[in-house]
C-alpha cells in the first residue's frame, strides 16, 4: 500500500533518490560488470586438482577419440587418413567430393581430410597437460593422489600422445610447424613456418616416445584404452620402421615384449601362442581388455559419446559413404571358403552394398560344410541388430600381429629371413593357413627366399590380419608400395565411372602424392605456410 | 495492481473553484469528431470528446489554454479567454512537421526540429495495413531500413536491417529494439495495434544515446496509452485466408520413370515393380503438403480511458494461425496493460506490463520444404483404407511426417516495467525507470515409432529456456527557452541492466519411450550425449548525456555523450566512449529565402557525425575457458579449452557515422521531400579471426576489419488531391547503399563457414563464392580451346562426338595448337559443365574460383498510396529490391542426381545432357559429383536474380457514417478488406526471393516456406 505523506518533502526525496541511484550505480559499475562465466572456467581456475588433472587427460584422449572415431557420424580420420586411400575403401553411391577424391587421387585443398586440425588440438591438450600437470599436483592437498608415480604416469601418456599425433603428422603431410608448448599468450605471434619432418622425428617423436618410456611404470597391467608401456613401445617400434630404422624397430620390439598385456600377462611375443587364439580371433576386436594379444584400443561408449557411426569400420543406421572396395570384395568373396577364418569374419560378403564390415563385433562361425577341404570353417555371421547406435566399436591402435609382421618386416630388411618367415608364419598359421616353407613358391626366386617376394607376403598378410584397422595406406607408403599396388586398381575405377579408356590416367607415378595437400582452411589462417607440391591451392 | 492505483485515486483530491466549460469538436467537413482530447494546458485536467463531439470540462482558471489533440489531426491550442462555450474545428494534418518525435531517454523534438536522420512510422501508416507483427508495419516504410519479411509460415518474424549490414558478428546487424524507453530483445512479440509510433533512429546523431549497442540502428516503439474520458473500447477482428502464391514445378510419376532409366543407364536395370501399386501412384506432393488453405483469426481488443489524472490502455491480441503446410500452426495471445497515474502535479507513475504466449508446431517443412520434394511422387502416401503409409523404397511419408512429428515451441514473455517522474523545478524533471522480463520458452519434440524407417525406434526431446533480463534507468530532463528565441534541452543520466539465461536440455533414448501417448524422460530412458545445461550472463553499465540548442528554430545543435561499459570485454576494455555531434540549419526562415515563400514552407539542411558501438559477441570472449562434460573417455568427463581462443584485448566495435540531409516543404506540406547522404564507417569489426590450426585452436574473436557502407536515400510525400471528398496520399521512398570491405585482420581472406561466402578487401559482405558456369559441352569434341584460353567451335562433328572436321575460333577457321580442359577425373567431355578458366591453365580446380555474385540488393523502394472518397478508404503499398542475388540451393539439390531416391525437378530430367550433340542446360547425370560437375556451394548457375517488386497490400476500408454509428451507440465502425502478398514481379525461379538469412551466410535459400497470397475481411468497432 502506498501513502504519501511526502507531497511537500517529495522534492528532497526524489533528489536523494537520485542522487543514490546515480552514485550507487556509478561506484558499483567497476564490480557490476566483473562476472564470472557460468557454465565454464576461465583457465587460470583449472588444473588445481587430481579431479582436474583426469579430466584434461580425459580431455586429450577425448580428443584423439572424437578425431578418429568420429566427431560426428562418418568422419572417423582413423579410417579416412590410414584406408580410404588404399585399396580397402572406395565410395559409395552416397560419396562426396572427398570420398571420390580419396578413391581416384585427385585429392584437392578442400578435402575435409587434408585438415590437420584435429591433430593439433589434441597437441594442443598435450601440450596443457605437460605444462599444467605439475601445477596441478602442487594445488593438490591429497598428496596421496598426486604421487609422483601418478604424476609421470600421466606426463608420460601426454608425451606419448603428443608423438602419435606428430607421426600421423609427419606421415600424411610431411614438413609441419611445431608447437611443444600451448599458445596462450595473444601477444606471441601465433603462425609458426613448417619445419622438415627429419626435424619433427628428432626433436619430438622419438625423444617424446623415449621420454614416456622413461616416465611410464614399468611392468604394470596397463588399461587397454590408454597408452601404457606396451603401446609406447609399439609406437617406438612403428616410428622406427618407418624411417627404415631397422635395427632400433627391433630393440623396441624386444622392450615391448618385456612389457604387459591388458590382462596382465606379459607379451613374451616369441610364438604364436603368444597371440589370441584362433579360435576366438574375433574377441580381442570385441572385448580387447581381455585379450593377451591388446595393446591399445580406442575406447568407446555410446551412452556417453552417442553412436560411433565410422564410416566404413562400424554399422550406422545411415548409408555410409565409403563401402570396401569393389575388388577387394569380390576377390575375398570369391575364396571365402578357404581355411583362412579372417576374411569373411572382417565383413558380411552376403551384403552387395559392401557397406557392412564387421570385424568389430561379435560374430560366430557355423558348422564347416563337409566337402569344404579339411581345416575350413563355416559361414560367419554377426547378429543381425549390431549396430554402432546401441554397440560400442573400439578400433584397434596396437595389437600384437601388428607388431609381429613390423618385426617380420624388419627381420627381412635386415637379412634375417629365416626369423621373419617364423613370425609371419605365426599370424599365418593363428589364422588356420599353412606356413610357408623356406621353399614357398609365394617367397622364393629360384628356390631361394626372396627378400622382396618376403616383403609382399608379409604386406598381404597385414592386408587381411590388420583390415579397418588403420594402417594400410601407411603400409603402402612405407613400403614404397603404392603405385604398384593403386595404379592398376584406380584404372579399374577409373573405367567403372564412365571414363573413356584413352582417358584414364590410374594413379599416377608422382610420388609426391603419397602426401595430402594441406587443406585451404589450413592455409588461410596462416601465411608461413605453403601447399604441398604439386597440389595447387 | 489495481487496487494501489485506486487507492492512488482516493489519496488524492480536488479542491478548487471551477468553471464549467463545454464545447464541440468537429472536423473541416463539419462531422463531429469523438475520442478527441481537450487538455488544459500546463495541468493534467482533461477530457474527451463524445459520441456526438461534444465535451465538458471544469477548469480552474479564466485564462486557461486549451489543447485539442487527436491523431491524423492538426493539434489545436485555444485560448479559453473568459467563454464557456467554446467550438473549435480541427484541420486535418497533412504533414507529420508538427507531430513529436521521441529521441530516447524522455527526450522529445518536434518532428521540424530534427537534426539528425531519423523515420517514423505512426499508428496512422500502421493502420493503413493489416500488419501481423512490426516487420509487417515496417516494411516499405522507411528509407534507409530494410525489412525481409519471412511471411507465409505462421508465427514467422524477419530481420530489419538499418543503412547496410554493418558488422559480421551474429546479431550484430539487428537494430536495437526500445520499446517505451527499455531495451527489448526483438520487437516481434508487440501487437502492431498496441504501437503509438515508431522511430528508426539511423545515424549517430540519433542513436549515440544509445551508444555501444546502437551502431545497427536504433528503433524505437512507443506504445499507446490512455486518455482521460469515459472508456473507449476498440474491437477489430479480422479473418484471412490465402493460398500459396507460386507453384514449383515438381516431378510426377511419369517425369520420374525417366529420370529413373536416365540414372541406371550402366547399371544391372531398374526396380520398379509394374505390378505393385504402392511403387505406382501419382501423388502431388506440393498439393498435399503446401497446397492447403491458411487461415488467420485476428482479434483484437483495446480499452482505454481514465480520469482525473489516471488513464489507462489495455489490449488483448489473440492470433490463430494456420499455414498452408499441412499441419503449421502458430496461436498467440498477446496483452498490454499501460496505466499512468498523475499523484501530484509534480508526480507521475507509469506502469506496463505486458506479456506474450505463442505456441506453434514446426512441421519439417518448416525449415526447409526439402522433404515436400524428396519422395518420389510415385510411392503411395495413403492404403486403401485411409490409413498413412511410412517408409518406402527408403524414403520418409512426408505427409504422415507432417501429421505425426510433434515438434511445438511454446514461449512465454512477460515484462514488467516502472516508471516514477518527477517534476523538480520547471522544467527539470527526473525519470527513474525499473524494468525486468522473463521469458521461458520449451521444446517438445517426439516422432513416433510409425516414422521410423525400420518402424521400431521413437525419439523425443524435451528443452526448456529461461531468460531473466533487469534494466535500471535513472535520468534528468530539463527544457528551457531563453528570451524567446534560445531554446536548450538537455538530458543527463546512468543505466544499468543485466541479463541471464540457462537453457536445459533432456534428450530420450531412441526407442525408450513405452507409450507414445506419453513422453516423459526420466532415469530409465535420458539419453546422456544430448542431455545437458547451459547458463550465461552478461551486464552493462552506462552514463549518458545530450544537449539540444536552438536558436528560433533556424539554428539547431545537438551534442550526445555515451560512455558505456560491458562485462563482455575484458577487464581493461570494458569502457568505451560514444559522441555525436548534429547540427540544422532551417534556410527558408533567412531573409535570403523569402522569395521562395510562396512554394517552398519550409526547408531544412541537416549534418550530423559522431560514433556508435556494438557489443553483440558472446560473452566472456575475453577469457581462455576450459570446458566441461561435452566429452568423455573412458567413463572419466573430458575438460579441455574451448576451441575458441579467448582475447582479453578484444573492443567495440567502432562505427562512426556520417551524415548530410536536408527536409523540404513545397506548397504548405502539399509536397515534402526528405534527402540523405550517408557514410557509416564500421571499425573494429567484431568477428571471428581462422587461427592458425597449429595453436589448437580453431578461432579467437578479434576487432576483425573495417566495413564502410554509402548510401542515398529519398522520401518524397505529397498529397496531389486534397478535397472534401477525396484526398490523395502518396509516400515513397528509396534507398541506394553499397557496402565495402576496407580492412581485414592481417589481410587475410576469409571464406565462410557455409563456404559459399568470401570475405576479402575491397569486396562486399554476401560475395559469393564460385566457378562460373558457361555451360555444357555438347560433344566431347567441344572440349577444345586455342592457347588463349578460348573456347573453339567443332565443325562437322563425328558421329561419336569425339573428332570434328575443323574447328573455328571466333567464327574462323582455327588451325592453331588445341588444348583441353580437364577435371578432377581427367578431360573433361560431352555433357560435362564448360567452367570458365580463369587462371587459363586448363584445369578446372580451387584457383579458378572466384566472386560470382552478391546477396545485396543495390535498391530498394517503399511506395504508399493513400486514397480517401467520402467514406472509402484504399492504401496499397508497394515495396522492391532490386539487384543483389540469391544462391538457389534448393534447386542444387534437386538437380544434382543426389542419391538413387530423390527425384530431380522436370527441368533438369529433360534439360540434361544425355548423348553426344545435345544441347543441354544441365550436365549429364551420371557421376555428375565424379566429374566435377556439381561444384554444389558456388555453381553460378545457381546463381539468381533475387530483384523483385511486390505489390504487398492493398487494404479497402469503409467507414460507416457517424450518425449511423451513433444510432449504434458506437463511437465509430469501419468494415474492411485487404490483401497481401498480391502480387510479385520477379525472374527468381524458387518460391519466393526475399527471406532472412544472417549477415556471414547471406541469401541462400536451402527451400524456405513459400510465401503466401492473402486476401482477408475484418471490422473495426468503436465504443
Amino acid at each position: 500500500m502506498l501513502i504519501f505523506p511526502f507531497k511537500n518533502n517529495m522534492k528532497k526525496i526524489f533528489i536523494g533518490i537520485a542522487a543514490i541511484v546515480a552514485i550507487s550505480l556509478g561506484s558499483a559499475c567497476k564490480k557490476f560488470l566483473d562476472q564470472a562465466p557460468l557454465d565454464k572456467v576461465s583457465l587460470d581456475q583449472f588444473y588445481k586438482s587430481r579431479m582436474d588433472i583426469d579430466a584434461g587427460i580425459a580431455g586429450m584422449y577425448s580428443a584423439f577419440q572424437q578425431m578418429m572415431i568420429g566427431e560426428s557420424q562418418f568422419r572417423n580420420r582413423y579410417t579416412h587418413w590410414g584406408e580410404a586411400r588404399s585399396d580397402n575403401y572406395m565410395g559409395s553411391g552416397y560419396a562426396g567430393n572427398t570420398e571420390i577424391e580419396n578413391e581416384m587421387n585427385s585429392l584437392s585443398a578442400g578435402n575435409t581430410w587434408t585438415d590437420w586440425t584435429p591433430l593439433y588440438i589434441t597437441i594442443g591438450r598435450a601440450n596443457l597437460n605437460i605444462k599444467f600437470i605439475p601445477r596441478a599436483a602442487e594445488f593438490e592437498s591429497q598428496k596421496a593422489l598426486v604421487t609422483p608415480q601418478i604424476i609421470n604416469d600421466y606426463l608420460a601418456q601426454s608425451y606419448a600422445m603428443r608423438a602419435i599425433c606428430y607421426f600421423y603428422v609427419v606421415r600424411l603431410w610431411g614438413d609441419a610447424p611445431i608447437r611443444v608448448e600451448p599458445y596462450l599468450d595473444t601477444a606471441e605471434d601465433p603462425e609458426k613456418p613448417r619445419e622438415s619432418s627429419e626435424k619433427i622425428f628428432n626433436e619430438i617423436i622419438i625423444p617424446d616416445l623415449e621420454k614416456a618410456y622413461s616416465l611410464i611404470t614399468k611392468n604394470a597391467t596397463p588399461n587397454v584404452f590408454y597408452i601404457g608401456e606396451g603401446a609406447i613401445c609399439a609406437a617406438l617400434a612403428d616410428v622406427y620402421m618407418w624411417r627404415k630404422d631397422y635395427p632400433n624397430a627391433i630393440k623396441w620390439f624386444g622392450n615391448l615384449k618385456k612389457a604387459k598385456a591388458p590382462t596382465g600377462k606379459v607379451f613374451g611375443g616369441t610364438s604364436m601362442n603368444d597371440l589370441q587364439p584362433k579360435a576366438s580371433w574375433n574377441s580381442q576386436f570385441v572385448t580387447p581388455a581381455s585379450s593377451p594379444e591388446s595393446i591399445w584400443n580406442i575406447h568407446w561408449d555410446f551412452t556417453k559419446n552417442a553412436c560411433a557411426c565410422m564410416a566404413g569400420a562400424s554399422a550406422a543406421v545411415n548409408n555410409a559413404p565409403i563401402v570396401i572396395d569393389i575388388f577387394l570384395f569380390n576377390q575375398w568373396r570369391a575364396d571365402q571358403n578357404t581355411k583362412d577364418i579372417r576374411k569373411k569374419a572382417t565383413f558380411d560378403f552376403t551384403k552387395l552394398e559392401r557397406d557392412r564390415v564387421w570385424k568389430y563385433y561379435l560374430g560366430a562361425y557355423a558348422a564347416a560344410d563337409p566337402t569344404l577341404p579339411a581345416g575350413s570353417t563355416g559361414t560367419y555371421t554377426v547378429a543381425a541388430t549390431d549396430r554402432a547406435t546401441d554397440d560400442n566399436v573400439y578400433p584397434v591402435m596396437y595389437r600384437l600381429s601388428d607388431q609381429y609382421l613390423l618385426y617380420a618386416e624388419a627381420l627381412n630388411k635386415t637379412g634375417r629371413q629365416a626369423e621373419s618367415l617364423q613370425y609371419l608364419n605365426f599370424i599365418r598359421v593363428r589364422a588356420g593357413l599353412d606356413p610357408y616353407t623356406a621353399a614357398s613358391a609365394e617367397i622364393t626366386t629360384n628356390g631361394v627366399i626372396d627378400a622382396d617376394k618376403l616383403e609382399d607376403a608379409i604386406l598381404e598378410e597385414r592386408h587381411i590380419e590388420l583390415f579397418a584397422e588403420g594402417k594400410r595406406w601407411f603400409d603402402l607408403v612405407r613400403t614404397d608400395h603404392v603405385i604398384k599396388v593403386m595404379d592398376p586398381i584406380v584404372r579399374q575405377r577409373q573405367v567403372l565411372a564412365n571414363i573413356p579408356a584413352d582417358q584414364v590416367t590410374g594413379w599416377g607415378s608422382d610420388k609426391r602424392r603419397y602426401l595430402l595437400p594441406i587443406n585451404r582452411k589450413v592455409l588461410n589462417s596462416s601465411s608461413k605456410l605453403y601447399q604441398n607440391p604439386p597440389y595447387t591451392d | 495492481m489495481l487496487i494501489v492505483a485506486m487507492n492512488l485515486v482516493a489519496a488524492v483530491a480536488f479542491s478548487q473553484s471551477v468553471i464549467k466549460i463545454t464545447g464541440k469538436v468537429t472536423d473541416s467537413k463539419g462531422e463531429t469528431l469523438p475520442g478527441v482530447g481537450v487538455k488544459v494546458k500546463g495541468t493534467t485536467l482533461g477530457a474527451t470528446t463524445s459520441v456526438d463531439g461534444k465535451f465538458t470540462l471544469n477548469i480552474p482558471d479564466a485564462k486557461s489554454v486549451l489543447v485539442f489533440t487527436y491523431i491524423g489531426f492538426v493539434t489545436k491550442e485555444e485560448a479559453v479567454a473568459g467563454r464557456t462555450t467554446i467550438n473549435v474545428q480541427l484541420k486535418e494534418a497533412i504533414s507529420s512537421l508538427d507531430e513529436v518525435v521521441v529521441t530516447g531517454y524522455g527526450g522529445t523534438v518536434k518532428k521540424r526540429d530534427l537534426t539528425s536522420a531519423t523515420s517514423t512510422v505512426s499508428a496512422k501508416d500502421i493502420a493503413e495495413r493489416q500488419p501481423v507483427n512490426l516487420f509487417d508495419a515496417l516494411q516499405g516504410r522507411a528509407a534507409g531500413v530494410l525489412v525481409m519479411n519471412d511471411s507465409g509460415e505462421p508465427g514467422a518474424e524477419g530481420t530489419v536491417q538499418v543503412r547496410g549490414p554493418a558488422s559480421l558478428s551474429e546479431g550484430g546487424t539487428q537494430p536495437l529494439y526500445v520499446v517505451d524507453g527499455v531495451i527489448t530483445e526483438n520487437g516481434s512479440s508487440i501487437n502492431p495495434n498496441d504501437i503509438q509510433s515508431i522511430e528508426v533512429l539511423k545515424d549517430a546523431a540519433s542513436a549515440s544515446i544509445y551508444g555501444a549497442r546502437a551502431a545497427a540502428g536504433v528503433i524505437l516503439i512507443t506504445t499507446k496509452r490512455g486518455q482521460d474520458g469515459k472508456p473507449r473500447f476498440d474491437v477489430q477482428y479480422a479473418h484471412q485466408i490465402g493460398q500459396m502464391a507460386h507453384k514449383i514445378q515438381q516431378a510426377n510419376s511419369a517425369d520420374l520413370r525417366y529420370y529413373r532409366i536416365l540414372q541406371n543407364r550402366t547399371s544391372a536395370g531398374l526396380s520398379t515393380d509394374s505390378l505393385n501399386p504402392s511403387y505406382n501412384s501419382d501423388n502431388d506432393l506440393q498439393d498435399l503438403l503446401l497446397g492447403n488453405t491458411s487461415r488467420r483469426n485476428d482479434v483484437k481488443v483495446a480499452v482505454s480511458g481514465g480520469q482525473k489524472g489516471l488513464t489507462y490502455y489495455s489490449s488483448l491480441n489473440y492470433l490463430d494461425d494456420q499455414g498452408i503446410a499441412l499441419n503449421s500452426w502458430a496461436k498467440s495471445v498477446q496483452g498490454r496493460i499501460n496505466v499512468d497515474y498523475q499523484a501530484t502535479p509534480k508526480f507521475k507513475f507509469t506502469s506496463s506490463i505486458s506479456y506474450a504466449w505463442k505456441k506453434g508446431n514446426g512441421t519439417d517443412i518448416n525449415g526447409s520444404v526439402r522433404p515436400v520434394f524428396d519422395r518420389p511422387n510415385n510411392l503411395r502416401i495413403y492404403l486403401p483404407d485411409g490409413s498413412l503409409t511410412s517408409y518406402l523404397n527408403s524414403k520418409r511419408n512426408p505427409v504422415a511426417n507432417a501429421l505425426l512429428l510433434k515438434d511445438e515451441t511454446t514461449s512465454w514473455t512477460g515484462q514488467f516495467n516502472n516508471t516514477l517522474n518527477y517534476d523538480i523545478i520547471k522544467g527539470l524533471k527526473y525519470t527513474l525507470v525499473a524494468n525486468a522480463s522473463l521469458k521461458n520458452e520449451e521444446d517438445v519434440f517426439f516422432q513416433p515409432r510409425f516414422l521410423d524407417d525400420n518402424g521400431d525406434e521413437n525419439d523425443g526431446s524435451n528443452s526448456l529456456s529461461k531468460r531473466f533480463n533487469w534494466e535500471l534507468q535513472s535520468y534528468f530532463n530539463y527544457n528551457k527557452t531563453i528570451a524567446r528565441n534560445h531554446s536548450i534541452s538537455a538530458t543527463l543520466g546512468v543505466s544499468a541492466d543485466r541479463s541471464n539465461s540457462n537453457r536445459y536440455i533432456f534428450d530420450g533414448l531412441k526407442k525408450s519411450f513405452v507409450n507414445e501417448e506419453i513422453y516423459v524422460i526420466n532415469g530409465s530412458n535420458i539419453d546422456l550425449t544430448g542431455s545437458r545445461t547451459t547458463a550465461s550472463t552478461n551486464s552493462t553499465a552506462s552514463l549518458f548525456g545530450r544537449l539540444n540548442y536552438n536558436y528560433k528554430s533556424k539554428y539547431l545543435f545537438s551534442w550526445v555523450y555515451r560512455r558505456d561499459g560491458s562485462s563482455r570485454f575484458g577487464p581493461n576494455q570494458k569502457w568505451g566512449d560514444f559522441i555525436s555531434g548534429s547540427a540544422a540549419w532551417r534556410f527558408s526562415d533567412e531573409k535570403l529565402m523569402a522569395w521562395s515563400k510562396s512554394f517552398l514552407s519550409d526547408g531544412k539542411l541537416r549534418f550530423s557525425y559522431g560514433s556508435l558501438g556494438n557489443d553483440r559477441i558472446g560473452d566472456f570472449e575475453f577469457l581462455d575457458l576450459v570446458i566441461f562434460g561435452t566429452g568423455n573417455y573412458g567413463g572419466v568427463g573430458a575438460a579441455y579449452l574451448d576451441s575458441k581462443k579467448g582475447n582479453s584485448g578484444i573492443q567495440w566495435e567502432n562505427t562512426v557515422s556520417k551524415n548530410i540531409g536536408t527536409d523540404l516543404s513545397f506548397f504548405k506540406d502539399r509536397l515534402t521531400l526528405t534527402a540523405e547522404v550517408y557514410d557509416k564507417t564500421t571499425g573494429g569489426l567484431l568477428a571471428n579471426r581462422e587461427l592458425p590450426k597449429e595453436t589448437g585452436f580453431i578461432q579467437q574473436r578479434v576487432n576483425f576489419g573495417t566495413i564502410q557502407n554509402r548510401g542515398i536515400e529519398f522520401v518524397l510525400g505529397a498529397t496531389p488531391v486534397s478535397s472534401k471528398k477525396l484526398t490523395w496520399n502518396v509516400s515513397g521512398n528509396i534507398t541506394f547503399e553499397r557496402g565495402t570491405i576496407k580492412k581485414l585482420f592481417g589481410g587475410q581472406e576469409v571464406i565462410t563457414d557455409d563456404d559459399r561466402h568470401l570475405l576479402q578487401v575491397g569486396g562486399q559482405i554476401g560475395d559469393f563464392l564460385g566457378w562460373k558456369n558457361l555451360g555444357v559441352y555438347r560433344w566431347d569434341a567441344s572440349n577444345a580451346y586455342a592457347e588463349d584460353g578460348t573456347r573453339l567451335e567443332p565443325v562437322n562433328v563425328s558421329a561419336d562426338g569425339k573428332t570434328a572436321e575443323y574447328y573455328t575460333y571466333n567464327g574462323q577457321v582455327y588451325t592453331g595448337t588445341r588444348r583441353k580442359m580437364s577435371g578432377p577425373a581427367g578431360d573433361l567431355i560431352g555433357g560435362d559443365v564448360i567452367w570458365q578458366d580463369l587462371n587459363n591453365d586448363g584445369i578446372v580446380d580451387d584457383s579458378d574460383r572466384h566472386v560470382i555474385g552478391n546477396a545485396q540488393p543495390d535498391c530498394y523502394l517503399g511506395l504508399v498510396n493513400n486514397f480517401r472518397y467520402k467514406q472509402f478508404n484504399l492504401s496499397f503499398i508497394i515495396n522492391s529490391t532490386i539487384g543483389g542475388q540469391v544462391y538457389n540451393d534448393f534447386k542444387v539439390t534437386l538437380t544434382n542426381n543426389s542419391s538413387s531416391n530423390g527425384p530431380a525437378l522436370p527441368e533438369a530430367i529433360y534439360g540434361s545432357w544425355k548423348k553426344q550433340g545435345d544441347i543441354a542446360e544441365y550436365p549429364n547425370f551420371v557421376e555428375l559429383r565424379a566429374r566435377g560437375n556439381e561444384k554444389r556451394n558456388g555453381n553460378s548457375k545457381f546463381l539468381e536474380d533475387a530483384s523483385f517488386l511486390r505489390l504487398s497490400s492493398a487494404r479497402l476500408t469503409y467507414n460507416v457514417p457517424t450518425g449511423l454509428t451513433k444510432k449504434a451507440f458506437m463511437k465509430s465502425a469501419s468494415v474492411f478488406m485487404y490483401g497481401t502478398n498480391i502480387l510479385t514481379w520477379t525472374n527468381y525461379t524458387g518460391y519466393d526471393p526475399e527471406f532472412s538469412s544472417s549477415v556471414l551466410t547471406m541469401g541462400v535459400d536451402g527451400g524456405r516456406y513459400p510465401k503466401v497470397k492473402q486476401f482477408g475481411l475484418g471490422v473495426n468497432i468503436s465504443l
